[in-house]
């Protein structure tokens, strides 16, 4: 051992294993009935968002949410070993990772409301170079991301769309399973740990498979800040998990939003089948696009919020034309009716909306929208077309909106109103 | 809040050694570790991480280590580096002599090093912290940090000769 080497020994004897003060019990507890204290008032303060603000959160971060519930369970399929005396034992864990190069997982999810069959591969990262990859295939969407440089493509086949981002950039109502997917190397036994320590109501339970008669262990969990849900079940004789859902909601309640049926591991995958070959006549979106989109973005907010509609209205507009395929767009659309409502335009707020609504048909979460729209009906007296959108709106964003607040809770009273009239 | 109790009772052991070792004044290591994890606490809803959990708390206690050598410098203020006496003034066990000794020049060692070398050595050496992590943590280059780590070394390779068995 060169005096480098014993320096730093000295140095971890010292205050590493020896640290002068472990601390007291009175300590711990000051400490974190404080933290405690502390983060009550910040979830609360969190869960103040506005309206329009949380709309916009869910409705932008829509396609990455959905990627970023597939990466959490791929990350447990990938990750997960079994300790049968307690826990996880974490380095157990590691040594499985190095274990496994890659998998592939057949299921079905939802896409926009629509239950699809989707094709999952994953290349699990390789520890020195942190360098992992994921294609994910269905219908109606091609994602295929590689972890190293966190780029991730989307490809649209119907709407001949190529975007080009970076990962879960705006996961704010994910954002921790975003923080675990963002502990360096993603894809690592970090995200299992954060897993662990983030859910409050893990639950395992060991049952006999009634049909083949082996052991399993079941496990559940769930999230509520993000509300969801997660249950598994692990093969207690390999140590890999067999299948996994993922729901949107507390209960498991439903159908999942991601539901793992098959996981083959280990098999024959080509390099190059992670990388993604730009076709011809698409349309691609950059980052660039994205964050000039968000600047006109910004800007149409204030003039909006200074009262100068029109050019407010046309600041959305220039929005929605730069990027019409992302979810800004379609707020920027809603944005564009509500300047035409201020400035007493009320036949082209409605136009507005039914275009708005034509172009994004295939997506969910468009009740504000429809509220808007259903308002707009109610003030014009046409009340059978507002039922209608009200109730729409309640379709459209089942399960996305909170019950209990706006629009659902408003539209429902709007319908009460006009049924009793 | 169970959540936070786990990731307190894990990190808490690493914390209170790079605490212990980059403050001048041992009383402080509970303020520090407590004004980390409830700032930590009052970012749920907001917060984001770029790299470790551990990390990132590492270099939160080190920064509020740095800032209160700081103030108790400006203050006037500076107990006896490494001297080992506790805030509860009980006495120590007779076993613990001899590692109260040598952390005491350890500690005042450390303490003769320029903060950011002081930094970068304690957080690669008890936090196990890459360069890397540690570069992205302080916004400086990965060069900048080996180099600070590489002159905090020898300096404290110089000022240990002959203190301490190495």
């Amino acid at each position: 051992m060169n005096r480098a080497e014993k320096i730093k020994e000295l140095l971890y004897k010292t205050f590493h294993e020896c640290p002068e003060d472990t601390g007291s019990a009175a300590m711990d507890e000051r400490i974190l009935s404080d933290a405690s204290t502390s983060m009550k008032q910040a979830i609360a303060a969190y869960q103040q968002i506005c309206p329009v603000s949380k709309w916009r959160i869910i409705m932008r971060t829509r396609t990455v949410k959905l990627t970023t519930a597939a990466a959490v369970l791929v990350a447990a399929f990938v990750l997960i070993t079994w300790d049968r005396s307690t826990a996880w034992s974490f380095e157990q864990t590691i040594t499985a990772i190095k274990q496994l190069n890659n998998l592939q997982i057949k299921g079905r999810m939802d896409y926009w409301s629509e239950p699809v069959d989707f094709n999952c591969w994953i290349r699990c990262p390789d520890q020195e170079s942190e360098l992992g990859a994921m294609r994910l295939e269905c219908e109606r969407m091609t994602m295929v991301a590689r972890f190293r440089d966190e780029t991730v493509y989307f490809y649209w086949p119907r709407e001949k769309v190529v975007l080009i981002t970076k990962q879960g950039s705006e996961i704010e109502d994910l954002k921790f399973w975003y923080q675990a997917a963002q502990m360096s190397p993603w894809l690592t036994g970090k995200i299992v740990e954060t897993l662990r320590l983030f859910t409050d109501d893990w639950k395992q339970t060991i049952v006999t498979d009634p049909e083949s008669g082996k052991e399993q262990v079941h496990v559940t969990c769930s999230y509520r800040p993000s509300n969801t849900s997660i249950s598994f079940i692990v093969d207690t004789e390999t140590n890999l998990i067999e299948r996994g859902k993922m729901w949107m909601n507390l209960q498991r309640a439903g159908e999942p939003q991601f539901d793992g049926q098959t996981v083959i591991y280990n098999q024959e995958i080509p390099d190059d089948f992670f990388e993604f070959q730009i076709p011809p006549g698409v349309k691609i979106i950059t980052q660039e696009d994205i964050e000039q989109c968000r600047v006109l973005l910004k800007k149409a907010e204030d003039l909006f919020n200074q009262k100068k509609y029109a050019e407010a209205m046309e600041a959305y507009r220039q929005v929605h034309d730069k990027c019409p395929h992302l979810n800004i767009a379609v707020e920027a659309s809603m944005m564009v009716g509500i300047c035409h409502n201020r400035l007493g335009e009320y036949d082209k707020e409605i136009e507005t909306y039914l275009t708005a609504i034509s172009e994004y048909s295939l997506r969910r979460g468009l009740g504000w929208i429809y509220f808007y729209l259903g308002h707009a009906y109610m003030d014009k007296g046409q009340n059978d077309k507002a039922l209608e959108a009200f109730e729409n709106c309640l379709v459209s964003n089942e399960g996305i909106s909170e019950p209990d607040k706006f629009p659902l809770k408003d539209a429902r009273e709007y319908i009460a109103k006009i049924k009793s009239q | 809040m169970d959540a936070l109790r786990r990731i307190y009772e894990k990190y808490k052991p690493d914390l209170l050694g790079v605490a212990g070792a980059l403050l001048n004044d041992a009383t402080a290591l509970e303020d520090v570790l407590h004004d980390v994890f409830v700032r930590f606490a009052s970012q749920a809803g907001c917060f984001r991480l770029n790299g470790s959990l551990k990390g990132y708390l590492a270099i939160c206690v080190a920064n509020r280590a740095r800032n209160i050598n700081r103030s108790n410098r400006q203050n006037g203020y500076e107990t006896l580096i490494g001297t080992g006496a506790k805030s509860s003034g009980r006495p120590e066990p007779s076993q613990a002599a001899g590692f109260t000794e040598r952390r005491r020049f350890v500690a005042g060692a450390l303490a003769q090093l320029p903060q950011e070398q002081r930094q970068v050595v304690v957080l690669h050496v008890l936090s196990s912290l890459r360069f890397r992590e540690i570069a992205q943590q302080t916004g400086e280059s990965v060069n900048t940090v080996q180099s600070r780590y590489r002159y905090g070394i020898t300096k404290l390779k110089s000022l240990l000769n002959g203190e301490v068995d190495l």
